[in-house]
């Protein structure tokens, strides 16, 4: 009876606090005035086919200043507003898209023509090649301050390092506009993915009247911006956590466009996510791995997989010293004594699947398709046998019978259970190994790598362009990312090799890369793969056509439409 | 009383001068970059885009730079989002988590009077105990625990509010109330207390003799005095609000300042950091400075003017 009476009293007074809250809630509304009825969309889309997606993103716009932008948000906003002189297609390919057509390309491979389409700005200007001259000019400038304008530029397009150093004017860059129409690209060296980079943000057009008149205001807010792509952006402040997309009615290819508006939201937690995709306030989340495993068999689920690889760095030298994986048959042996396939079942549960290789499948083929994974093998499979083998091997060369290593990653939630179950797979195999963890945050962890100060690091790769290019570079010698004291010369050779006498014969250039990879993966262990990242997906089965990139902006809603 | 008032406006630059200097510092040993791309550039790359920002020059440098364009209210732009101003960045996610630190405080110091001084009223009865439950909750309950809860059981179940994002007032409601719980408590607990202490005195005794009726008793003579030490806690605690709403906000959705803060800090972005520590530190000295102005209202017998001599 009493036990009645409390709860009874707790419920009054949950009660109470509801009313009570609705109507301070009221006083603030008057306070800040309009905010009232937003304009988010709640409208019932049953039965009816509205063109309207609603999404949401896990992050803010950080800036969709073309030439500063540097994150994900950012370029698949532009991916989707703006427009490159290629563009990727449903399939990811790269085909014209502000080119007429497709490019000249000179004997030497170094010098491309472009023809620019008819086609306008949002504010009705037509788009011409100036647009593109002022464009890369802005972003390599080091006044601009833009890092991905240097990072893709030098050594890639004329005298872009010189201006870096201060050696060279802005107009001795390798581009001109030879007319309104004609765009004339000089190259430094061969570059055989040069068109899909096209399809890069950092190379989308500006129109220099409008974005000179905004000056420091130019891509603040969604309003001063102008924009050449399928929509137009509108209803961001520059900070906010919702922004809206409408179709453009001045792009020229128009009449593809479906969608006539797409709403996003920024939802950072998956659970909330999770609910208002329940409610159909949504059309598509992307599920975290507690949600992944609960909603694994759900019709809606897709997997999506990612072209982002994760790797164990090996450092050889530590602190000036020798540590135990400058032994290769240490390193041979742990690259196989853990099961990448548990890994990404059990583990990560997320759609990644286990990764033998450095550059990720369904990212580059060649020209007739074929992925770059079937030019090369699968290295460093698990197998406890020959990793015992090697582990004995190791031990004896070291004149020892128990190593310690220590293996450095992130400190989130789902960083932690993958380390800790690195530990228990590696010390179950390999008798005598004590696996010490140190999980820090994503900066610290930079910061140690840059200093070389770890054994093991749990690290990862995204790539920028669509060439296998973008992965096995990162090893050589004198990268930034190498820090693990890596250096093998016939590694090195291959890579500049592609560069150079085999830039124009993309089978060889394959088969080079197939090459290095074995030295890097198979015959030194330098690094050992993880595993290839997957996202598991809730889609509205209405939503159709929603395309997936693996580079760039991750998605171009061109071609969606709700059935 | 003015006198009083200039002095301690004077403490309180002093005071945002040494925190403004040692946050500089502090925050110039965080590791990383507030460049996302930072790791993919060479050496010679970082240094160009780092020109651009001043980032090359002498710590003493940038601190004296910065300190002459704080005075002159310049709190620069902000590295996440490129181009913000800072202070506008801050105002604007700073509505919201005012909107609901707010409602949140008034709402539960109200109930938690209530609530306080009914358990005092009524010591040792039914309401009492269900009063220290409550109170008792509301401090072993984190705030976002109460949130899912709020959410899962009048968003998801009963559709009453929206389960997030911000579409006005409405949205404000279930966010508000689970930050309340933790003033609710608060101040049943102190309420409580004080008015136990209270009643028992002499004086009260007294208004009893004279024939004060009993609501007269409650409000005019014990309230008012019970509420000196609820006023001293008020004040962190409203501080507390705006900045701890961070996991609360994410929880609906809601585009606060306390996810800000955090992001700030992980992202190296130094001027949104200075921005959002020094506007914290003022919002407390300013709240601490009410606080002790309010105790001479409510008290005559504390002089706030202290030793005149």
């Amino acid at each position: 009876m009493k036990n009645f009476k409390v709860l009874w009293l707790v419920s009054l007074m949950l009660v109470l606090s509801v009313v009570l809250a609705a109507c301070g809630g009221k006083v603030s509304d008057t306070d800040t005035g309009q905010e009232g009825e937003k304009d988010t969309p709640e409208k019932e889309t049953a039965g009816d086919s509205e063109q309207v997606l609603r999404l949401i993103e896990s992050a803010e716009i950080p800036s969709v200043d073309s030439s500063v932008v540097e994150d994900a948000v950012g370029f698949n906003v532009l991916n989707n507003v703006m427009e490159g002189l290629y563009r990727l297609d449903e399939n990811s390919l790269a085909v014209p898209a502000m080119a007429d057509g497709e490019a000249e390309v000179s004997e030497d491979g170094l010098t491309y023509t472009f023809k620019i389409r008819d086609a306008q700005w949002s504010n009705g200007t037509p788009v011409t090649a100036h647009d593109f001259v002022f464009a890369w000019q802005r972003a390599v400038d080091p006044d601009t301050g833009s890092p991905y304008g240097p990072y893709l530029m030098e050594g890639m397009v004329k005298n872009a390092t010189e201006i870096g150093k201060g050696e060279a004017e802005l107009a001795d860059l390798g581009i001109r506009a030879e007319d309104d129409q004609t765009l004339v690209i000089e190259l430094e060296r061969e570059v055989p993915y040069f068109l899909s980079l096209m399809s890069f943000g950092t190379f989308y057009p500006l129109n220099e009247e409008f974005v000179t008149e905004q000056g420091d205001a130019y891509a603040s807010n969604s309003d001063s911006m102008i924009y050449n792509g399928p929509f137009v952006f509108t209803d961001w402040d520059g900070t906010g956590n919702s922004w809206k997309y409408e179709k453009n009615e001045n792009y020229w290819d128009a009449d593809t466009v479906q969608l006539e508006e797409i709403y996003v939201d920024v939802v950072k937690e998956t659970a909330t996510a999770v609910q208002l995709y329940e409610k159909d306030q949504i059309d598509r989340i992307a599920l975290s791995a507690e949600y992944a495993m609960q909603y694994a068999d759900d019709p809606e689920v897709i997997n999506e997989l990612e072209t982002a690889v994760f790797y164990f760095k090996m450092n050889q030298e530590r602190n000036g010293e020798a540590t135990p994986l400058a032994n290769a048959d240490i390193r041979k042996a742990i690259a196989k004594a853990f099961d990448k396939e548990e890994l990404a079942d059990a583990v990560l549960a997320n759609g990644s699947i286990g990764a033998n290789y450095l550059v990720p499948q369904d990212f580059t083929f060649d020209e007739d398709g074929k992925d770059f994974r079937d030019y090369s093998g699968t290295f460093s499979e698990y197998n406890v046998e020959e990793a015992q083998e090697h582990w004995k091997k190791g031990l004896e060369a070291l004149g020892t019978d128990s190593v310690t290593i220590e293996i450095l990653g992130g400190d989130t939630e789902n960083a932690k259970k993958q380390q800790e179950w690195f530990k228990s797979q590696l010390e179950k195999n390999l008798e005598g190994l004590t696996i010490k963890l140190k999980e820090v945050p994503f900066n610290v962890r930079l910061e140690l790598d840059e200093t070389s100060d770890y054994d093991m690091q749990s690290a990862g790769w995204s790539p920028d362009f669509q060439d296998p290019i973008s992965f096995i570079e990162l090893f050589t010698e004198n990268s930034p990312q190498n820090k693990m004291g890596f250096a093998n010369a016939e590694y090195d050779q291959l890579i500049e090799d592609t560069k150079t006498t085999l830039a124009d014969k993309p089978v060889e250039r394959f088969e080079a890369f197939a090459k290095a990879e074995k030295i890097l993966l198979e015959d030194e262990a330098a690094i050992i793969p993880q595993y290839q990242r997957g996202r598991m997906v809730l889609m509205n089965s209405k939503v159709k056509g929603l395309v997936t990139h693996p580079f760039g902006g991750d998605y171009s809603y061109k071609w969606t439409y709700i059935e | 009383m003015a006198k009083y008032i200039v002095k301690r406006i004077a403490y309180m630059f002093m005071s945002l001068f040494i925190i403004a200097t040692a946050t500089f510092f502090l925050m110039k040993m965080l590791p990383g970059s507030p460049l996302q791309s930072a790791a993919k550039l060479s050496p010679e790359q970082r240094a160009v885009v780092y020109e651009k920002y001043g980032l090359n020059d002498p710590l003493p440098t940038q601190y004296v730079k910065y300190m002459g364009n704080l005075l002159q209210g310049d709190f620069g732009t902000s590295f996440q989002f490129k181009n913000a101003d800072v202070m506008t960045l801050i105002l604007k996610k700073l509505e919201y988590s005012m909107i609901l630190g707010t409602q949140a405080l008034i709402v539960g110091t109200i109930i938690g009077i209530v609530l306080g001084m009914i358990a005092a009223l009524k010591q040792n009865t039914i309401w009492d105990y269900g009063s220290t439950i409550i109170a008792i909750l509301g401090i072993s309950i984190p705030s976002f625990v109460f949130a899912v809860l709020l959410q899962y059981v009048f968003a998801v179940n009963l559709e009453w509010f929206d389960v997030g994002l911000w579409k006005g007032w409405k949205s404000s409601v279930l966010p508000s109330i689970a930050l309340a719980i933790g003033p609710v408590a608060i101040a049943a607990r102190f309420i409580r207390t004080e008015m136990i202490e209270v009643l028992s005195s002499d004086y009260i005794l007294l208004a009893k003799a004279k024939g004060a009726n009993g609501f007269e008793i409650a409000f005019k003579h014990a309230l008012r005095n019970a509420l000196i030490p609820l006023i001293t806690v008020l004040g962190p605690v409203a501080a507390g609000l705006l900045t701890g709403s961070l996991v609360v906000e994410q929880i609906f959705a809601i585009p606060g300042i306390g996810e800000q803060f955090v992001k700030s800090i992980s992202s190296n972005d130094f001027s949104v950091i200075m921005g959002t520590t020094i506007f914290f530190s003022v919002f407390l000295i300013v709240i601490i400075l009410i606080v002790d102005i309010l105790y001479g209202v409510i008290d005559p017998r504390i002089r706030l003017s202290g030793g005149d001599k």
